[in-house]
């Protein structure tokens, strides 16, 4: 009998251990950027991941009425092949305002993806994704083109997935293999008086009850990324990407806004506590140049290290 | 169902005689600011390709099919220097094409490769190249081999080690426009911006300054330097903007209710009067003609008569003391739309409009061109303000005469070699010109005829005006006269001044495709004569509507037999010759198939115009003398309900809000439906088909 016990303890002990090194998120990043290229900082932490997520261009309307692709992404450096590389195309909602034929613009999108992987040695690409930030008035078009795509997407052996915000959580669930929930822009960048525009977790409580029933398999991305907001006495004037780049005056504010390594993880374990799936694989937005200066490796392993 | 059925009939009919880009009003509205640069878009290629032209000795394409014509140039003059620059701009050329719009067929791997290496190629020849010929066209290959990897840097670097030192000549200017692209990507935009100021292109610094155009913008450039080349601009488009949105008002009052434009253009007249008082700037008329320009389109007009009348003597570029000159000239016009017309007035008035002439003729000897500054202020200000004083005078001869300039002046009508057809003008948009004439009785035109024969009498503007206006010439106004008799019902007096039109003419007017087709004797009540005018294009359907008399003599001689003999005529032979005057002149009245007799074009809510005879109204009073005699009584009950519906119906029967009950409620349209259907049954077994199934008749009798 004690033998018996003594298995069933051994048992209960090895499948906890087990248990525990299966949940380990795996490590991933977005790179939204025109420019792929080669930083000491970017090398360092693409070194650790084992899917990017890389914007591969938009798709506009452009000023003559026409849909076409904008601001391809452009190979400075070449990927590291260790990289599970996932394109993205972002596609703006106005694309999915018009009546265009869906198939069609399926078929290109692929086309021309696989094309700019093939060119820019992007090899054993298994994924892709689709970006768009939909609304009830172009849902049905989006959907019937993801339909689109995805069926053109499993012909090649590829799986689609899409982007979900948080406020698309409340609605159907789009026709992909999986989605990736984008936990952030969770507040008004625009409303000085709104502190944490990029995530906080009272302003994302709301969609999160929807989580648990989201029936899709999902990845979370969290932010670590910053930007600059001027305001002229409490009015918002624009974002500022560079010095220069905005007319300021004297008394003009210029205020910091960035995501917190501390809030990031509070609404990590809200998330793990609804849906901890949806922590398995544990996505950075993002690790673009721009980013990068305002984040310590530290607080990088800090997201990661969920479990 | 009715209202798509009536949709639908009103998109094909749209599609009639005219052509893709519709019928749309002339623009007189145009900026008045121009201080600044060339709306040019292609900055530097009319000298790029002078310096090609004095190589190649001829003028053509020098840049399509890989540069050949610039090969056989150089092949031709055995130029081996110049073979090897040639080669690769045309590679240059290739790849900059591929790259400069996104499509959706994104470059192969051997493509990109191949576009490295020539891109390498052109790198490494332009460093090697030891010459001083071509040294500048090959320090720009090099700016521009680097623009296309991205080499904003490297370029910075060129541009300070060779660029400066070359000698002044396109291809510096345009590796200095480069440069400036390096400086904005490093985050100088300053720096760039005062480049591209000074080249005059407005496309990268509207690019550059896009966030700085608003008040704010301008105060942060003006504080950061004074004398900020790219002041000049901002300035510009501000006070543009400020008249973009006043128009937007005028136009749609409840869109741009709460707009604020109107005290953020007091805002920056208080700026610029800050700006002058400080006198840091050194170019005061360009502040003091903006303050001037605000004020006009904010309707202190007064206040910007003065004030750009000081800017006219304030320092300044020369462009913009002239810009300070028309706004004067527009206020001036304006301030004096309602007073008498003086000697003062006309004297300068005209003075200025041969000064712009004069402006213009500099830019451009050949016509009008919308792009240039001093015709688009002739244009506003004659269309806008002085014809308007004349017309506020009731001088109509001087209204026509000035707009005639400006007809005359817009190059479509003469490119398209149609200065003399009427019919086929009003089909390129609106000749106003035409439009004017169009509105004066037979008397007044004729009126207006001597008038322009008498171009010694009246004031300077008079004058200068009439010895401007070439625009047409005695055959055109024969024409239109006649017309104008026919439309009034003077046939008689027709007749003369239609046989001076050759019928050539006639031939090239957009009347002939259907004077070609139809045929006035015909019945419009009996018989649609219809056409196939779908695809109407003037151009192709002259060739197929050879004419082989001028039917509108015709008509006059056809008529005036007709009326003649009416009136002499027995009472009893009286009704026949009544139903084929009312059929005569419904035909020729706008609602028949004729109406080319009367008139240049036709519409679907035609009426009579005020001036002229209704001919209508004339059909009913004959139709009414030609119902006396029993055997036409069924026709002329039949043609009666026909022409006061069609008159009723005019206009209406295309609109939404068509409603065939309110049509037949029109009382003498029930008049003339009654009197029909009442003959209908009491004649059931006798009456002709088409009284019987009239399917008009039979839904008023059966609602």
């Amino acid at each position: 009998m004690k033998q018996v016990w003594a298995f069933c303890l051994l048992l209960l002990f090895g499948s906890c251990i087990q248990q525990k090194a299966k949940e380990r998120s795996s490590r991933s990043a977005y790179y939204w950027s025109t420019t792929w290229e080669h930083t000491a900082r970017t090398d360092s932490l693409v070194r650790s991941l084992k899917t990017l997520y890389l914007r591969y261009f938009d798709v506009v309307v452009d000023d003559e009425g026409k849909v076409m692709p904008n601001a391809t992404v452009r190979f400075a450096a070449s990927l590291p092949q260790h990289l599970n590389v996932v394109p993205v195309v972002f596609i703006v909602n106005e694309v999915m305002k018009r009546g265009d034929d869906s198939q069609a613009l399926a078929e290109k999108v692929l086309r021309r993806l696989l094309q700019i992987s093939e060119t820019n040695g992007v090899a054993g690409v298994r994924e892709l994704q689709i970006d768009c930030d939909w609304t009830l008035q172009t849902r049905n078009r989006y959907f019937e083109f993801l339909r689109h795509l995805q069926a053109l997407a499993h012909q090649h052996h590829l799986i689609l997935s899409t982007t979900v915000r948080l406020h698309q959580l409340s609605q159907p669930v789009p026709p992909v293999d999986r989605g990736v929930l984008m936990m952030y822009n969770t507040g008004d960048f625009t409303n000085i008086r709104c502190e944490q525009p990029i995530l906080s977790l009272t302003d994302a409580q709301p969609y999160l009850k929807y989580l648990s029933r989201y029936r899709l398999k999902l990845s979370t991305a969290y932010p670590l990324f910053a930007y600059r907001i001027a305001f002229r006495g409490g009015r918002y004037l624009g974002v500022v990407h560079a010095d220069n780049d905005l007319p300021l005056l004297p008394g003009d504010s210029i205020v910091m806004r960035r995501s917190s390594v501390a809030e990031v993880k509070r609404v990590q374990l809200e998330v793990e506590q609804l849906r901890p799936d949806a922590n398995d694989e544990v996505i950075v937005y993002d690790i673009s140049p721009n980013h990068l200066s305002n984040y310590k490796n530290s607080d990088y392993e800090e997201i990661y290290h969920l479990r | 169902m009715k209202k798509f059925i009536i949709c639908v009939s009103l998109l094909f009919f749209f599609t009639l005689r005219m052509l893709a880009c519709g019928p749309f009003p002339n623009v007189h509205n145009y900026y008045m600011m121009k201080v600044v640069g060339t709306d040019n878009p292609d900055l530097f290629y009319d000298r790029v390709k002078d310096f090609w032209n004095d190589y190649v000795g001829t003028t053509g394409d020098y840049f399509g099919d890989d540069c050949a014509m610039l090969m056989s140039a150089a092949n031709r003059k055995g130029d081996e220097e110049m073979k090897a620059y040639i080669r690769l701009i045309a590679q240059y050329k290739n790849i900059a094409a591929r790259r400069k719009v996104e499509t959706w067929d994104y470059p192969t791997k051997q493509e990109l490769a191949r576009q490295k290496v020539q891109i390498g190629q052109m790198r490494t020849v332009a460093l090697n190249y030891k010459g001083q010929r071509l040294r500048p066209q090959y320090t720009l290959l090099l700016m521009r081999a680097n623009l296309l990897d991205n080499r904003y840097p490297q370029n910075a670097v060129i541009w300070k080690r060779c660029g400066v030192t070359l000698k002044p000549s396109v291809f510096r200017d345009m590796c200095q426009n480069i440069y400036a692209a390096s400086l904005l990507k490093a985050g100088q935009r300053k720096a760039a911006c005062d480049i591209y100021a000074r080249q005059g292109d407005l496309q990268s610094l509207q690019f550059a300054m896009l966030r700085f155009t608003h008040l704010d913008g301008i105060k942060s450039v003006y504080r950061e330097d004074a004398n900020s080349p790219a002041l000049a601009w901002l300035v510009q488009n501000f006070v543009n903007s400020v008249q973009e949105d006043d128009d937007c008002e005028r136009k749609f009052p409840q869109d741009t209710a709460r707009s604020t434009y109107k005290s953020t253009a007091q805002q920056f007249v208080r700026m610029a009067l800050q700006v002058i008082h400080e006198g840091a700037n050194r170019e005061p008329a360009l502040w003091q003609a903006a303050i001037a320009m605000v004020h006009y389109t904010l309707g202190d007009v007064a206040a910007a008569e003065h004030e750009s009348k000081m800017a006219m003597t304030m320092k300044g570029t020369q462009l913009e003391r002239d810009n300070a000159r028309c706004i004067h000239l527009l206020a001036y016009t304006k301030a004096r739309i309602s007073e008498k017309d003086t000697k003062t007035y006309s004297d300068y008035v005209t003075a200025e409009l041969q000064w712009l002439d004069a402006k213009w003729r500099d830019v451009d000897d050949k016509a009008m061109e919308s792009s240039d500054y001093f015709a688009n202020v002739y244009d506003r200000v004659l269309s806008q303000n002085i014809i308007a004083h004349y017309r506020s005078q009731g001088n109509q001869n001087m209204v026509a005469l000035l707009t005639g300039i400006l007809d005359s002046r817009n190059r479509i009508w003469n490119e398209a070699g149609h200065s003399y057809t009427p019919g086929y003008c009003r089909n390129f948009g609106n000749s106003e010109y035409f439009c004017q004439l169009d509105s004066m009785t037979s008397s007044q035109l004729k009126g207006y005829m001597t008038f322009l024969r008498h171009a010694d009498d009246g004031n300077a503007l008079q004058r200068y005006a009439l010895y401007e206006n070439t625009y047409r010439d005695k055959i055109y106004f024969y024409d239109l006269l006649a017309t104008k008799l026919m439309a009034e019902g003077r046939f008689a007096e027709a007749i003369p001044f239609l046989k001076e039109v050759p019928l050539a003419y006639v031939q090239h007017q957009g009347i002939a495709f259907y004077m070609a087709r139809r045929d006035f004797h015909q019945s419009r009540w009996m018989k649609h004569q219809l056409v196939s005018d779908a695809d109407f294009w003037p151009d192709e359907d002259f060739r197929d509507s050879t004419l082989t008399v001028n039917q509108k003599i015709a008509f006059c001689e056809e008529m005036n037999n007709l009326l003649g003999t009416y009136q002499i005529a027995r009472q009893e032979v009286r009704p026949k010759l009544a139903l084929q005057l009312a059929s005569r002149y419904l035909q020729a009245s706008c609602y028949g198939d004729c109406w080319y007799l009367t008139h240049y074009e036709k519409s679907v809510s035609d009426s009579a115009r005020a001036w002229e005879k209704d001919f209508a109204t004339e059909a009913m009073n004959y139709l009414e003398v030609a119902r006396q005699d029993p055997a036409l009584l069924q026709e002329s009950l039949y043609a009666e309900a026909y022409v006061q519906m069609a008159v009723f119906s005019s206009g209406v029967w295309y609109t939404y809000e068509y409603d065939y009950n309110k049509v037949v409620s029109d009382i003498s349209v029930r008049r003339a439906y009654d009197a029909l259907s009442q003959y209908y049954l009491l004649h059931q077994n006798t009456a002709e088909p088409y009284v019987t199934k009239c399917d008009m008749l039979q839904k008023y009798m059966h609602p």
